[in-house]
């Protein structure tokens, strides 16, 4: 009896599992294909430099002596209006060389007024809220301390804001390190699938992109509207994202507004990093999903591809749920019997098959950034896989553990940077070199890239 | 703007192809099992298993049987003592791999998870057993879907979303027609396995050579039709950047 029960369960859950992640995959085959095949996407490019209202940059640093040069450096030569920009690096309680920094950037450049924080709470969102309430601009751009923007980065994220209904603009992220290891090599594909695939999809089909704080911008009244950022979310961007969303505001992407991070070279960051994403994430999904359900603002499908975005961690358990399930009947042998087993490893080898759908979108992406070398690593991303999938469940469970029993949870954790740590000179050969290699980068963008994504 | 529009002709070629190949392997399900299992015993041959026969198996309720190899498969307390060792050395060898490469550690953890489990069950249940007969009718059944789901991945795959149709369809055929001697090879070692170590490793080996094999062998070959199309359709995007 209870052999025939444990069967019936596990088949319960493997068919559980089939559905739920076959939907996800016929998601991936979509956007990837609908991605593929439209030659003119929604784009705002043609009014790139023809809007330009006063803008805020937010550069939020905590300890970031290796690349706060950096990234001040490509905004000093960005193209943006000088008498239009207003930059703030928020300091946050660093206690390495980054004050001197900031500082000697801002005695060069009258526009750069850095907000030195010494208490409050920690955390990149805490100090979003207090250098806010400082920024003068119509537009909040934000960037992190470790990307370095194109010259006309700024320029390109603050162009959609010309159609009043957009309340934030999302760019792309670019990985610079991708030859520094194996694990940046496949991050970067990645990336490549999750922005010129996923999120110009997205865009393309009138879903809202999601809001990203690494390279974004925020219209200011939009942000007052929606009552700032949230400083108890550790993913704030997302968080954002679904506040505005649920408040009537759209989210522009804008691919070719490309800015160059730093992706994790060790899978410790990488984990924790990751971990960051999934519990804040989905925190998101608990706080927003009963009322996107109800948003007068929102179509059906809109709805409805809210919440594929906001529930995709969940996918990991799920598969590992169908892993234990089919394990289990393959251990009774009375289920050998039944000719469902068969039946039943043959739906999660169609799961599996089922998951090309994710390597469909890294390959679409591939073509379309002629990626030629780094596309043979493709296989590897199956590695790259697994190890997420342990890492967002590992993430879940003490999510969902703290939940249950109140505990704290995770809190904001810094992603370790490795610029300049193999050479001593930095990624830019110091910051006087940042000037000629943010130029080249926006000859790319001007140019070059001009039919390149 | 960087598009592939769909075109017609690519489309409807490759849905005849996989349609084509799918009816086939349908009609022609006995006498392709039948195929697989004659070069499985090629292979068997050539690695020396002491396969007794084959013995005819039903795989599908309503089709005529196919053959099923019988060979001897240990219980657990019959298995030799090398065997036994291996497993502990398997299970060493995956922790030092867990601990040391770290893209590779959840899926050693698993494999490690999956062996424990499975020299629990054997020694608690000696009588578990598996016949080989009934193994062979495990693995053609599951190998049977995968070659009737193959054809409409392929064409989803290389088919549509790539911009030589001609390359497309060859593709198509030279994977379907690699799976299936794939699978033959990867049931002749499995089946080596199981004579010389008994039921031990059964589930990593399950896990690794089943289904998750096709994946791997069709992203395998999907990252070198991507390779060739990135370079076929556009150059690269100009970047600062280096390129890896």
């Amino acid at each position: 009896m209870a052999v025939t029960l444990l069967i019936g369960i596990s088949y319960v859950v493997i068919a559980f599992t089939v559905a739920f992640l076959l939907l996800y995959a016929v998601r991936h085959y979509l956007l990837g294909y609908s991605r593929l095949r439209i030659d003119q996407p929604k784009d705002s490019m043609e009014l790139v430099g023809f809007y330009m209202p006063r803008v805020t940059v937010l550069i939020p640093m905590h300890n970031e002596e290796r690349v706060a040069a950096d990234v001040l450096q490509a905004i000093v030569d960005s193209d943006y209006d000088w008498e239009k920009l207003e930059v703030i690096p928020v300091n946050d309680r660093s206690t390495d060389k980054t004050r001197e920094i900031v500082d000697g950037y801002a005695k060069r450049y009258p526009f750069i007024q850095p907000y030195h924080r010494t208490d409050g709470q920690g955390g990149k969102p805490a100090a979003l809220v207090e250098a806010c309430a400082r920024a003068t601009g119509d537009i909040l751009v934000m960037f992190d301390a470790d990307y370095v923007p194109g010259r006309a980065v700024i320029k390109m994220l603050v162009a959609p804001f010309a159609d009043p209904e957009i309340g934030a603009s999302m760019g792309r992220v670019v990985p610079h390190n991708i030859g520094d290891s194996l694990l940046s090599g496949l991050l970067s594909l990645e990336r490549s699938a999750g922005y010129q695939g996923v999120q110009q999809s997205r865009f393309n089909l009138g879903f809202t992109a999601q809001f990203g704080g690494t390279v974004g911008a925020v219209r200011a009244a939009a942000l007052e509207s929606v009552g700032g950022w949230n400083p108890e979310s550790l993913t704030e961007d997302t968080d954002l994202t679904f506040a505005l969303l649920l408040s009537g505001w759209k989210t522009a992407y804008v691919n070719r507004a490309e800015c160059y991070e730093e992706v994790p070279q060790s899978w410790s960051v990488r984990r924790r990093q990751l971990s960051r994403w999934v519990t804040g994430h989905t925190e998101c999904l608990h706080n927003y999903w009963p009322d996107l359900m109800q948003s007068r603002f929102l179509t059906r499908w809109e709805k409805v591809d809210a919440l594929f975005l906001l529930a995709m961690y969940w996918t990991a358990p799920v598969l590992v749920l169908g892993w234990v399930a089919s394990l289990l009947l393959f251990f009774i042998p009375e289920a050998h019997q039944t000719p469902w087993l068969p039946l039943a490893l043959a739906f999660l080898g169609y799961q599996l098959f089922a998951n090309q759908a994710t390597f469909l979108e890294i390959g679409v992406a591939s073509m379309l950034d002629g990626t030629r070398i780094r596309s043979l690593l493709l296989p590897l991303n199956l590695l790259n896989f697994f190890a997420n999938t342990g890492a967002i469940c590992n993430a879940l469970r003490k999510f969902y553990w703290n939940k249950l029993w109140g505990s704290g949870g995770d809190g904001w954790y810094k992603t370790h940077r490795t610029r300049g740590t193999s050479g001593g000179d930095g990624f830019f050969g110091g910051s006087g070199a940042g000037a000629s290699v943010t130029a080249r980068s926006a000859r790319g963008l001007y140019h070059a890239r001009a039919e390149g994504d | 703007m960087r598009a592939l529009p769909f075109s017609n002709v690519r489309l409807w070629a490759g849905v005849a192809l996989a349609l084509a190949i799918t009816v086939w392997s349908v009609f022609y399900a006995v006498p392709i099992m039948e195929a697989h299992s004659r070069v499985a015993a090629v292979l068997a041959g050539w690695a020396g298993l002491p396969v007794s026969g084959w013995a005819p198996v039903g795989v599908f309720p309503g089709l005529e049987p196919a053959s099923g190899p019988v060979l001897a498969i240990p219980t657990f307390s019959e298995v030799s003592e090398g065997a036994r060792l291996a497993l502990l050395l398997s299970i060493v060898g995956l922790l030092i791999v867990a601990q040391r490469f770290s893209l590779f550690r959840n899926v050693a953890n698993f494999l490690i998870v999956l062996l424990v489990a499975s020299a629990v069950a054997n020694a608690v249940f000696d009588n578990f057993r598996l016949e080989s007969i009934t193994f062979g009718q495990i693995w053609l059944r599951q190998e049977m879907l995968v070659w009737l789901i193959l054809p409409w991945v392929l064409l989803l795959l290389f088919v549509i979303p790539q911009p030589n149709l001609l390359r497309g369809l060859v593709w198509v055929v030279f994977l379907q027609a690699y799976g299936f001697v794939f699978s033959a090879v990867r049931m002749v070692f499995v089946l080596g396995m199981l004579h010389y170590t008994g039921l031990i490793f059964m589930p990593p080996l399950w896990f690794l050579l089943g289904t998750m094999s096709d994946l791997l062998f069709v992203l395998f070959f999907y990252s070198l039709s991507i390779h060739r199309s990135s370079g076929e359709l556009w150059g690269v995007r100009d970047s600062w950047q280096s390129h890896f």
